[in-house]
C-alpha cells in the first residue's frame, strides 16, 4: 500500500463514508443502477460525491468505458448488456471514483464461462497499471498469473499465505494441497 | 298484481347535468385528498422501517389505526366529533378531503413499505461503496426504483380512494351521490339516476386505469 494508511482509526460512520472514497468495490452480482443508462451508472458518484461538473464526469466516463471496452453501450441500460459487460460497467464505475484500492467479491462466478475472459482481462490490464487489488476469486489460473501474493482461506481462516509460486507449487497446509490437486486438474 | 318496469333513459339522461354539479366535489375530495395522502404515505411508510422504534412505533400505529377502521366511521369521527373536540365546526368538504388524506394515507404507507423493501439491498450496499451517504443512496439509488414499482398499487389506491368519495354523500357534500339522492327524491326515478351515477363513476375509474396503464408502460421501457 502507499504512503498513507486508508483505515483511520476508529469506526465511526464518518470515517467509514471517508474509507468508501478511496475504496472502490466490485460485487458479484454487479449491482449496476437498473433505472439509469451505463453512463449515468458511472456518473452518478463523481457528480454526487465530488461534485465534479457534468461535463468533466461525462468525459471521465467515456474515457472509462474506452477502457473496459464497451465504449459503444453508453447510453444503453444495464438490463440490455451482457454480463461480461455490465460487470466491466461496474468496474468503471468504481473507477470513476479513482480509487486507490479495489475490492473484487467472486468477481467472475455469476458470469457464463465465455464471458469470465473479457472481464479477468480487465482486471489483468488494471493489475498491470499497477492498481492495487484484493480479489476473492476461484479463478486459479488468473490467480497465479496475477497476484502478487495469494491468500488461502478455509472456513474463515487463514490456511495458507505467501506468493502464488510459493502456495501453488508447494503448498505447506494439507487443505490446500488437496484443493489445488482437485482444481488445478481441469 | 301487474306490475311493469320500463327503463326510462330519458329520465337518466336528463339527470345527467344535475348530477355533474356533483363531479367538480368528487374530482376535488378524490385528487385533493390523495395528494395530500402520497405526501403522507411516503412520510410515515418510511417512518414505518426506520431503525429507530420512537420513530417507526408512532408511524406504524397510524397506519394500522386508518388501515383497520372503516372509512365511513373516520368521516363521521372527523365531521361530527372532531368539532366537540375543537370547538369549531369543520365543512364536509374539508372532512371529505381529510377523510380521503388520513385514509388513503394509510395504505399508501403500506405501498411505500412494499416498494422500497423490494428493492435489492445490493443496490444501496453498491451506493454506500462509491461514497455515496446514506441518504444519497436513497433518493438517488433505492427510490426511483421502488417508486416504478408503486404505480401499479397507487393506481389502484386512487381508484378505492375515488370510490370511497362517494359515502361522504352521508356528511351532505354535494358529490355525484349525493346530488343523485336529491335528484331523485324530486323525481322517484332511482334505477335510471343510480344507473347513471355508477357510468360517472366508471368513466372516471377507467380514463384513471388508461392513464395509468401508459405510464406504467413507458416506465417499463426505460429499467
Amino acid at each position: 500500500m502507499e504512503d498513507r494508511a486508508i483505515a483511520p482509526k476508529g469506526g465511526s460512520q464518518k470515517s467509514l463514508a471517508d474509507i468508501r472514497k478511496d475504496v472502490g468495490m466490485v460485487f458479484q452480482q454487479f449491482n449496476l443502477f437498473p433505472h439509469l443508462t451505463v453512463k449515468q451508472n458511472i456518473m452518478l458518484a463523481p457528480r454526487k460525491v465530488k461534485n465534479t461538473p457534468k461535463v468533466v464526469a461525462n468525459g471521465t466516463a467515456e474515457r472509462l468505458l474506452q477502457r473496459v471496452g464497451i465504449a459503444d453501450q453508453a447510453d444503453k441500460y444495464p438490463a440490455q448488456l451482457s454480463g461480461g459487460q455490465q460487470q466491466r460497467v461496474a468496474i468503471a464505475r468504481a473507477l470513476a471514483m479513482e480509487p486507490r484500492l479495489m475490492l473484487f467479491d467472486e468477481p467472475t462466478s455469476a458470469l457464463d464461462p465465455e464471458m469470465v475472459g473479457e472481464v479477468l482481462d480487465v482486471m489483468r490490464e488494471l493489475a498491470r497499471e499497477g492498481m492495487t487489488m484484493m480479489v476473492v476469486t476461484h479463478e486459479m489460473g488468473f490467480a497465479r498469473e496475477v497476484a502478487d501474493r495469494v491468500i488461502y482461506i478455509h472456513e474463515g481462516q487463514i490456511v495458507e499465505e505467501g506468493p502464488p509460486e510459493e502456495v501453488f507449487d508447494r503448498p505447506r497446509n494439507e487443505r490446500t494441497q488437496s484443493f489445488l490437486s482437485r482444481v488445478l486438474k481441469h | 298484481m301487474e306490475f311493469q318496469f320500463q327503463f326510462d333513459w330519458q329520465a337518466a339522461i336528463h339527470s345527467i347535468p344535475y348530477l355533474l354539479k356533483g363531479l367538480p366535489y368528487t374530482l376535488l375530495i378524490s385528487f385533493g385528498g390523495l395528494a395530500i395522502g402520497f405526501v403522507l404515505g411516503i412520510i410515515f411508510g418510511l417512518l414505518s422501517i426506520n431503525k429507530h422504534w420512537f420513530l417507526r412505533w408512532p408511524a406504524t400505529a397510524y397506519i394500522e389505526i386508518f388501515r383497520g377502521t372503516p372509512i365511513l366511521v373516520q368521516v363521521l369521527f372527523i365531521f361530527y366529533g372532531l368539532p366537540d373536540l375543537i370547538g369549531a365546526p369543520i365543512n364536509p368538504l374539508t372532512a371529505g378531503i381529510a377523510a380521503i388524506a388520513l385514509n388513503s394515507g394509510a395504505y399508501i404507507s403500506e405501498v411505500v413499505r412494499g416498494g422500497v423493501q423490494s428493492i435489492d439491498k445490493g443496490q444501496s450496499e453498491a451506493g454506500l461503496s462509491l461514497g455515496l451517504s446514506r441518504t444519497q443512496t436513497f433518493w438517488s439509488i433505492v427510490w426511483p426504483q421502488a417508486f416504478r414499482r408503486m404505480i401499479p398499487p397507487l393506481g389502484n389506491q386512487a381508484i378505492v380512494s375515488i370510490k370511497d368519495t362517494s359515502l361522504f354523500s352521508v356528511i351532505g357534500v354535494g358529490e355525484l351521490v349525493r346530488q343523485g339522492q336529491v335528484y331523485i327524491a324530486n323525481t322517484f326515478t332511482a334505477f335510471e339516476v343510480y344507473f347513471a351515477v355508477a357510468i360517472l363513476y366508471l368513466m372516471i375509474t377507467l380514463t384513471l386505469s388508461l392513464i395509468l396503464r401508459l405510464i406504467e408502460r413507458r416506465g417499463l421501457t426505460s429499467v
